[in-house]
């Protein structure tokens, strides 16, 4: 790749601050939490630094911080040794400070070129905007970074790949020294994680500084040049990645030994009968084709990368979503799936990957979330009964050990892992046979992970069967009795017993 | 962190009690000023007149709770409640000699209903078939109520329709204690249905979640066209009332009825993206503008500028709603 | 899996959206055959007068759309420039003084309007009912919804104005148009619109005063109702509630008809020129065709509710389209 890279300021000078950025003695407390306890965190110039930690460590409020977009209570933040302030993402961008989310910071309805300059494009002697000179611009910027896609196409016409890439040339337009990545590779697909991480490293080679945020220990030890772990808003180690490993890690992260993370399960209590089939799944643009069987009392693990159709595949079976083509048979009887209220009459439920945003109605208590799947079990007549719903819900808090301070509490209030449990119960209450978990133990913290493992083990055991959906391979494979891999729609394989390994499902989830 | 607030000043306090009972207060306060400037305001008659005037409307905004719940609303009940209004009347003129009173009156009431209920489903579909939110649903009831304006017009030719024939028993709808009767009986069943049975709990998780709800299994797109529906058959019991009242219609009648309708529901309370709210808050609702009218009326200020403070009502209940919200969402927050 | 459209001369897709001028040219083909009377230039002359003034506020209503926002309080604003133009005409004879002073008028609903919804954040949708109603009742306490006329000289002068057969009407909208289309394509103050409809918080995060151009766009439409108010007396010498009641719902559908997506952040004034040239001839036809004014009304409903279900229509494809 040929690189041109005008005027970055000598980074590998002699005499300057080794320490391209020092965040000392940084406070934040949030009413009742206290997010960040006098943090200090220190980047060398010029080097990856991968930032991890459970969720609720701290890490996205420090980057917040660093990015300008919440105010530390005191602490102070110094770049190449001088102290700065920042209001805002602006400011945070005028000292060289970079921060790419998940969520890209676009515009989609624009194109590449304008988001590069959002709301402040170049204006020629006329005062009026020269669209030649901008768009040629954003092409040589784009063109530095390997790529060559036109810039006049819009976001949202673009890959996850793409816009990601255009993240960065925003940053890098901008003259920055530092950029800061949260779960960069959340979507991306092995070849694209491939280029990103080339591209990291020749920002490296020219001197820019990359704060690298992921909960992907594999990746982090992969790219990064030192490691710095977060627990409970405190900094616990900083240490070269050279020297130090996954399992020493993740305990730092815990706080805790842990080895055994997948609990074990009787091994007799999968059965013959064939609780759910489904033939030649089809639905438009996501999935083709796609056929497999889940047997009762087992967990079926549907591996793939992000993006490849799983989550579109369980929702056309659970009647989320339209069904083109194929067919669901539930215990052996064929079912007409039109709609979620379908599914549900079949015995199937579906916890879906975003619980804030289709899981659970926030500002409704933890009662009226459970039973909204099943009214009909605690009416006396048409009227709803309160001690009916008070004494079914009391049941499941109890059984699945859901952490609140009452049943009426909004469920905002709870933490992310209970939340899941909340959702995880609501379709408990339904009587549900099958249950299909999307990424179940997303966003929440390795302690909760493992409570929710632990659960799916129990649900089985109690003549439930499980679909789960992750892109945690380990969990896949930890707690799979068999793992299908879907990739780009289609199913490209299905593993079970010693095949399982996370090799051999890796091959099958890329081209 | 639980949702307690945090006991502290008086001052808070206030703010506390002013936000939740602020409409009951009002209420108080507009019903202690008026009969203040005017001596007739507070006399039993007078009453009575506002509580039968809310409870035609009254009736009209049970209906609208139910769509604002589930997160839509629905600008042509007003029109509709016109379209019922003339079908009614001509039906009893029309049919009147032929059938005889009892029955001519069973028909006109059943026609007034079952045309509210169907322009009501229309509605409903139309926007379920679109996956309508806020800003669709909008668009779709306002284009409604033009045509069914429309078709009000078209039907009578412009015209206004006198009741020629005179059945007893309509117009007794309307006489003494009958409407507010009715309005405080169907109130009842409303809030019942809506608060304690499962219907009304999967319509009150519509407004607050819709996405949830759908993957819940909940039937979200019979339930938001039914609503609509439901709508309708208030639509169509107001315009009963109305009718019954002058015994005649008018194409416009109902004209910026969906206006005081969404003001009613906003102020008493229900917000306006669904999941909050419910009959009983509609109920103050009702009484709080019908008070106002009244007193408005009662102290001599005129019809048009009424509009005014019907447009500022709006904008201040709506505001209210908001500002609740966004202190509940700051008390929350973890 | 992206999609990538062939690369169009940017210009061309800039003022036409080809589904439109297909519209378009096949209505007027439609007219040709069934009333070819219709196309006479006295007639389209009076069309192009109905499609300048109305033009003036579907720019402004453009400007919200892509802002993101909407503006149902356009017809009420429209109402009350004409009383309040008429009312200052009959009090003065030098118009300069009500031109001022309505166009200021229209700034300041405009900011009103702008505000409510940026500050008190209250969605423009209910924020501009409560405003049209109110203004509308401020109207009807001034006419009591009597028409009031005037005889003032320039304005009988501005709307008797011919230049090479068009009036004088056309030429103000044109200038607007111009005006208007080059500060959303050529200048920053215009982009950000743009990015504050397209995704209001990355605007925000690069720095935009959301607010600011929220407010801006209100505050523009309020000028160009004042403008199009005062035009209307211009033609006929009077103002009245009874003139302009489908204005807000016509500017909407005449920019979702030109092509500007309802969700913010695409669209320009000239597509929805296109557009309201389509919704203008639209209604002229029904009169020409001889429908009685309840007929009118109905098709102008379907014709709002089938244009945004269409809009509606082709946002859910685009979202199954890209993943």
């Amino acid at each position: 790749m040929p690189w041109e890279w005008s005027s970055l300021s000598g980074q590998k000078e002699t005499g300057m601050e080794q320490h391209i950025l020092e965040m000392r003695d940084i406070t934040k407390t949030f009413p009742g939490v206290r997010a960040l306890d006098k943090v200090s965190f220190l980047v060398r110039r010029g080097e990856v630094h991968g930032l991890v930690g459970e969720n609720g460590a701290g890490k996205s409020t420090l980057m917040k911080i660093l990015n300008g977009v919440l105010l530390p209570d005191s602490g102070q933040i110094l770049m190449n040794g001088m102290p700065v302030t920042f209001r805002n993402t602006k400011q945070a961008q005028a000292c060289g400070i970079s921060l790419i989310y998940q969520e890209f910071n676009l515009v989609n309805t624009l194109s590449v070129a304008e988001n590069l300059y959002l709301g402040f494009l170049q204006t020629g002697r006329s005062k009026l905007i020269n669209w030649k000179k901008v768009r040629a611009e954003a092409s040589a910027l784009i063109k530095r970074l390997g790529f060559g896609f036109d810039v006049k196409e819009k976001v949202e016409n673009l890959s996850v790949a793409e816009r990601q890439l255009v993240e960065i040339a925003k940053a890098l337009s901008l003259n920055t020294q530092l950029i800061a990545m949260d779960e960069p590779t959340s979507s991306l697909t092995t070849n694209e994680i491939e280029k990103l991480f080339s591209i990291i490293k020749e920002l490296r080679e020219h001197g820019i500084t990359i704060i690298y945020i992921s909960h992907k220990l594999d990746e982090v030890m992969a790219i990064c040049d030192s490691v710095t772990v977060m627990r409970d808003g405190h900094i616990i180690d900083t240490r070269s990645a050279r020297e130090t490993n996954n399992s020493e890690i993740i305990s730092k992260m815990v706080g805790r030994p842990v080895d055994m993370k997948y609990p074990k399960r009787r091994s007799d209590i999968l059965g013959e009968e064939v609780v759910l089939e489904a033939r030649n799944i089809s639905c438009a643009g996501f999935v083709k084709d796609i056929s497999f069987s889940l047997r009762k009392g087992e967990i079926l693990g549907i591996a793939g990368l992000v993006g490849s159709g799983r989550t579109e595949l369980v929702e056309s079976i659970f009647g989320a979503r339209h069904l083109q083509g194929g067919e669901v048979y539930v215990l052996g009887k064929k079912e007409c799936i039109r709609s979620t209220s379908d599914g549900k009459r079949c015995s199937i439920g579906l916890v879906t990957e975003n619980r804030k945003e289709t899981g659970l109605a926030l500002n409704y208590s933890l009662a009226d979330n459970v039973v909204i799947t099943n009214l009909s079990k605690v009416k006396i007549g048409l009227i709803i009964s309160k001690t009916k719903t008070k004494s079914s819900v009391y049941r499941y808090v109890d059984e699945l050990a859901i952490k609140t301070p009452s049943i009426r509490q909004p469920v905002v209030n709870l933490s992310g892992g209970n939340q899941q449990k909340v959702v995880i119960a609501k379709w408990l209450f339904s009587d549900v046979d099958i249950l299909i978990l999307d990424e179940p133990t997303r966003g929440i913290d390795v302690g909760a992970k493992y409570e929710i493992y632990l659960l799916m083990n129990s649900l089985v055991e109690n003549g439930k069967s499980i679909i789960m959906i992750s892109s945690e391979l380990p969990e896949v494979l930890g707690m799979s009795d068999r793992v299908i891999v879907i990739n780009e729609g289609r199913k490209k394989g299905e593993l079970c017993g010693t095949e399982m390994s996370p090799e051999a499902v890796m091959r099958l989830a890329i081209k | 962190m639980t949702g307690e607030s945090r006991t502290g000043s008086v001052r808070a306090r206030i703010t506390k009690i002013l936000r939740n009972q602020g409409v009951l207060i009002g209420l108080i306060f507009i019903i202690i000023v008026a009969s203040i400037l005017e001596h007739s305001f507070l006399t039993m008659s007078n009453l009575l007149n506002i509580l039968r005037q809310a409870s035609a409307i009254g009736i009209l905004d049970f209906g609208v709770t139910f769509v604002m719940m589930t997160g839509g609303m629905d600008l042509s009940v007003g029109s509709t409640v016109s379209l019922c209004s003339v079908v009614a009347v001509s039906v009893m003129n029309r049919y009147g000699q032929d059938v005889g009173s009892d029955d001519v009156v069973m028909f006109a009431i059943l026609a007034a209903i079952i045309l509210g209920f169907l322009v009501g489903l229309i509605n409903g579909s139309l926007i379920v078939a679109f996956n309508g939110r806020i800003g669709e649903t909008f668009i779709i009831t306002y284009g409604m109520q033009i045509v069914v304006s429309a078709l009000a017009l078209l039907y009578t030719g412009g015209h206004f329709i006198a009741g020629t024939f005179a059945p007893g028993i309509y117009q007794w709808l309307s006489t003494g204690f009958v409407p507010i009767i009715l309005f405080f009986t169907i109130g009842a069943i409303m809030h019942v249905i809506l608060a304690y049975t499962p219907f009304g709990k999967q319509v009150s998780f519509i407004g607050a979640n819709m996405d949830c709800a759908k993957m819940s299994g909940i039937k979200v797109n019979s339930i938001r066209t039914l609503v609509y529906g439901i709508c309708g058959i208030c639509a169509g019991i107001t315009a009963i009332i109305v009718t019954s009242r002058v015994y005649s219609a008018s194409p416009l009648q109902g004209n910026g009825y969906e206006l005081d309708a969404m003001a009613a529901v906003m102020v008493g309370g229900t917000s306006q993206t669904g999941g909050t709210g419910g009959i009983a808050n509609t109920i103050l609702g009702v009484l709080v503008l019908s008070v106002l009218g009244n007193a408005l009326n009662v102290i001599g200020v005129d019809a048009n500028a009424q509009l005014l403070f019907r447009g500022a009502i709006i904008l201040i209940a709506v505001g209210l709603d908001v500002w609740n919200k966004s202190s509940n969402i700051k008390e929350a927050s973890k | 899996m992206s999609t990538r459209k062939a690369n169009r001369s940017s210009f061309l897709n800039l003022i036409v959206d080809y589904t439109v001028l297909f519209i378009l040219i096949g209505f007027i083909v439609f007219m040709a055959m069934v009333k070819p009377s219709f196309l006479t230039w006295w007639n389209i002359k009076n069309i192009l007068i109905d499609v300048s003034i109305y033009g003036v506020v579907a720019c402004g209503m453009t400007i919200l759309i892509i802002s993101g926002e909407f503006d149902l309080s356009a017809s009420s604003q429209y109402m009350w420039a004409q009383i309040l133009f008429v009312s200052m005409l009959n009090i003065m004879k030098n118009p300069l003084v009500p031109i001022l002073v309505t166009l200021v008028s229209g700034l300041l609903i405009g900011i009103i309007n702008g505000l409510i919804v940026t500050k008190l954040r209250i969605n423009s949708f209910i924020t501009t009912l409560g405003t049209m109603t109110m203004i509308r009742g401020l109207c009807l306490v001034f006419t009591n919804g009597k028409m009031v006329s005037t005889n003032n000289a320039f304005v009988k002068a501005v709307g008797s104005f011919e230049f090479i057969g068009l009036s004088s009407f056309f030429y103000i909208y044109l200038i607007i148009l111009v005006v208007l289309s080059i500060i959303l394509e050529y200048t920053n103050f215009g982009r950000r619109f743009y990015a504050t409809g397209g995704n209001i918080e990355v605007a925000r995060l690069a720095g935009i005063n959301t607010i600011f151009q929220k407010t801006a766009a209100f505050s523009i439409m309020g000028v160009l109702c004042s403008i199009a108010g005062m035009m209307l007396v211009a033609q006929l010498r009077a103002g009245s509630t009874q003139y302009g009641t489908d204005l807000s719902l016509s500017c909407v559908a005449a920019t979702v008809i030109g092509g500007t997506r309802l969700s913010g952040g695409s669209g320009n004034a000239l597509r929805t020129a296109l557009g309201m040239l389509v919704i203008v001839m639209l209604y002229k036809a029904l009169v020409y065709l001889g429908l009685q004014a309840y007929y009118q009304n109905l098709v102008k409903g379907l014709v709002l509710i089938l244009v945004v279900m269409f809009d509606l229509f082709m946002s859910q494809q685009r979202k199954v389209m890209v993943r």
